[in-house]
């Protein structure tokens, strides 16, 4: 069975949420892994690091929780090429942890936005990404206060170069003022994604407003289907055909 | 003994944006409050975070130096966006 971990720190808060949308909707097994864990095993399919506000935002989003032991075991898991997804304050720990380039800093409106964004898939290669169509455009809420994406020129035309920008978010609608309009990117090899916006809130079917698709949740299920795939490749093998 | 005597240092690190990265607060400071107040010598800000930390040490290069090596090993301020300047002032006793 498929088990994801979900690393908890002090102060996340969507942790709960990842896990309703994958044991209700997906049927996979998780657990909640706590951050001062210094060792946890390898049988691990995915890892998702959830959205909140890790150790009270104190000195930047997200530097904090990169530097505590839990994050040594994830980039050991991010190198062996398991697929790690970083939400929201998530991929804030992911940037500041070095698995992906780049900073997220204050949004250049100075306020925290909360609200209905539109993406555009820009890759749709990576395990988080797969059941998209390329360029194909979704909803989904955001909800941060350092939510824009910054890169030197160097690093943002080698994301162009290497097609790692995941997600760009629609023209005329860049909630934070990101570089390039990023709302989402990747490392080099794809298994490592960084994304602001909540997938996991599209879950209830309460919150999206009415008659939008709940087409974000197919983050999930691209994950599912990847780790799907490479299950039975792994038995495949085994069986020796 | 003949062990180096530590001193204390006030040891001060601020981090301010790159160029490259615009820094929104200052914008509004110098736009909203500066610019249309009776200072019009002043043409323009940048905001930036100070830290003031104490450090015992032998001498003051090496409480620099540690402090600087901090502030690149553990990150203290992100080398992507920002720069980072440590100045020093020795603690009266």
């Amino acid at each position: 069975m498929i088990k994801i971990g979900i690393p908890v720190f002090p102060g996340s808060n969507c942790d709960r949420d990842v896990e309703k949308v994958l044991t209700t909707l997906f049927k996979v097994k998780t657990e909640f892994l706590w951050y001062n864990k210094e060792k946890i095993s390898s049988d691990y399919d995915a890892i998702i690091i959830p959205g909140g506000f890790s150790f009270g935002d104190r000195l930047r989003s997200g530097i904090i929780a990169a530097h505590s032991p839990i994050m040594d075991e994830v980039k050991r898991l991010a190198k062996d090429g398991i697929p790690i997804l970083g939400i929201c304050n998530g991929f804030q720990i992911l940037v500041e942890s070095e698995l992906l380039p780049g900073a997220l800093i204050k949004n250049d409106s100075l306020k925290f936005m909360c609200k209905w964004s539109k993406l555009i898939v820009k890759n749709n290669k990576t395990p988080f990404t797969n059941n998209f169509k390329l360029n194909q455009t979704f909803s989904i809420p955001i909800a941060n206060g350092e939510g824009r994406y910054v890169a030197d020129k160097e690093t943002i035309s080698n994301l162009q170069k290497k097609n790692q920008i995941v997600f760009q978010y629609q023209e005329n609608d860049n909630p934070g003022g990101s570089f390039e309009s990023i709302a989402g990117i990747c490392n080099e090899k794809g298994n490592v994604v960084g994304m602001m916006p909540h997938p996991e809130r599209v879950f209830e079917k309460l919150l999206p407003k009415m008659g939008l698709p709940q087409d974000a949740l197919k983050i999930f299920g691209s994950l599912t289907n990847y780790l799907g795939k490479s299950m039975i490749l792994k038995t495949k093998i085994r069986r020796g055909y | 003994m003949n062990q180096d005597r530590l001193n204390q240092f006030k040891v001060t690190v601020t981090v301010e944006n790159k160029k490259y990265v615009n820094d929104p607060e200052g914008e509004t400071i110098f736009r909203d409050l500066i610019s249309n107040s009776k200072y019009s010598g002043i043409k323009s800000i940048r905001t930036a975070k100070t830290f003031t930390l104490l450090v015992e040490s032998s001498s003051e290069r090496d409480a620099i130096k540690s402090v600087q090596n901090m502030c690149e090993e553990l990150r203290l301020y992100n080398p992507i966006v920002s720069d980072c300047t440590v100045s020093i002032k020795k603690e009266d006793q």
